[in-house]
């Protein structure tokens, strides 16, 4: 059950990660933010990115080598 | 150029050569290109250590350095070949799985950074400024001391050399004899030029952020903190890994009685080593371009006998047919068309366009008088 539901949203939440990555540099850019706290960010999201991408975007098979 | 080829034969270029080449002239291929690839992924070992080294404040070698700094470097160095050996060794298929999981993420790290260390070379607030700043700041059109000034064409032709070994020296024939059809050749294109184009502009704008010095490393910490740093290592180990396996492939295909772990052994330890002299990564994109000119004739040889050779009604496949170990109109036209360009007096960068045809040509001539000497 759990699986299946981190299936199913892993995709949506890690691909919200790195847009916010990509948003807190425009903060950044536009001056609303300071650099360490576009840092931060990055990080973070950079976390959440790796902690949910590989539920969708490793299959389960495995595939051959060339 | 190379997805028409891969989806007619369903080879690799590999089996493809020995075909039209002969197994000899595959054997000499099969060297060059696994030097080649150590060469390669060497230096982006070298990438990935300088930013390795910043956990350890290990100086990173100068643009002009040629040999290692420091014993930290070399340290340093040999410790990351030692693990994307390590790596090479266990197989691709974990490292594969892994590069598709940061390949996006990768993307998003080099457009922040752009565009957060962007404010720092001057105020922005309109397309005018920002191309003030380009102007005045990144792509200002002074080169470097000691280094060759760039232009338009200079960088079009760059865009593709980048990976010339792998469309028109036709090396992706290995994965695209999987595609439905020729036209899957165009996702790679879509890959490479745009992909290229944007991580340029990209660090073009970061290394202007950081003073033009070239350390990949410290320009990532500062563009992106710890996620930039990760990044730099993520890129060069995920880019270093899958060509020192090809070495390791491109190799066992001359030491067949050797087991592939052995032979990624050795590929590993070549790659190591050469990774910590720095010349090869601050020389790299002169190397990229001498790897693409190296493999280049190859490609116009496989495309002549493909399509050009029965169109003028000489034998195809000589080689495979009489069985023979060196199918010379291919060894000479390869050597011959290499030789030419060296001499031409034009930049590195534009050697290849001519090269192509004129192996191209050489190769043609050459067919059709071997096999008229053949018919006598």
């Amino acid at each position: 059950m759990l699986k299946q539901m981190m299936k199913l949203l892993s995709p949506y939440i890690s691909l919200f990660a790195l847009c916010l990555i990509i948003f807190s540099s425009i903060q950044m850019f536009s001056g609303t933010v300071s650099k360490e706290y576009y840092i931060l960010m990055t990080n973070i999201f950079t976390a959440v990115w790796f902690v949910f991408s590989p539920f969708w975007l490793i299959r389960g098979e495995k595939s051959k080598e060339s | 150029m190379v997805a028409p080829i891969a989806v007619r034969t369903r080879l690799t270029l590999y089996w493809y050569l020995k075909k039209i080449c002969g197994p000899g002239v595959t054997f000499i291929y099969n060297i060059a290109n696994a030097l080649l690839y150590c060469v390669l992924a060497g230096a982006m070992i070298s990438v990935s250590a300088t930013a390795v080294g910043l956990a350890f404040k290990t100086p990173t070698p100068e643009l002009t350095d040629v040999l290692p700094n420091s014993v930290s470097w070399v340290v340093i160095t040999l410790a990351v070949g030692g693990v994307v050996t390590l790596f090479a060794i266990l197989g691709f298929d974990k490292v594969s799985k892994f590069s598709s999981v940061c390949s996006p993420w990768l993307f998003a790290i080099f457009i922040a950074g752009a565009l957060a260390l962007l404010p720092s070379l001057g105020e922005i607030n309109s397309l005018g400024d920002f191309w003030h700043v380009a102007k005045t700041k990144i792509w200002t059109g002074i080169p470097e001391a000691g280094q060759e000034k760039y232009t338009f064409w200079h960088i079009m032709f760059f865009a593709w050399f980048a990976n010339l070994a792998m469309h028109v020296g036709l090396s992706d024939m290995a994965t695209l004899r999987y595609a439905k059809n020729w036209k899957y050749g165009f996702f790679s294109a879509f890959g490479m030029y745009p992909g290229h184009f944007l991580a340029w502009i990209c660090s073009g704008i970061m290394v202007a952020a950081v003073a033009r010095k070239m350390d990949p490393g410290m320009m990532a910490f500062t563009a992106a903190g710890l996620a930039g740093a990760i990044a730099v290592v993520i890129a060069g180990w995920t880019t270093s890994n899958p060509t020192m396996y090809r070495a390791g492939l491109a190799l066992q295909v001359v030491t067949p009685n050797w087991a592939r772990w052995r032979v990624t052994l050795i590929a590993g330890v070549v790659t190591s080593v050469v990774a910590c002299f720095p010349v090869v990564f601050m020389r790299l994109l002169d190397f990229v371009a001498l790897y693409g000119l190296i493999l280049m004739p190859i490609g116009a040889v496989v495309f002549a006998e493909h399509w050009l050779i029965p169109k003028f009604g000489i034998e195809q496949y000589r080689a495979e047919k009489q069985n023979l170990y060196i199918n010379w109109p291919s060894l000479i036209a390869w050597i011959g068309s290499l030789v030419i360009v060296f001499l031409l007096p034009i930049h590195m960068f534009f050697k290849w366009l001519p090269g192509y045809f004129i192996a191209m040509i050489l190769y043609i001539s050459l067919s059709y008088n071997f096999s008229r000497n053949d018919k006598k």
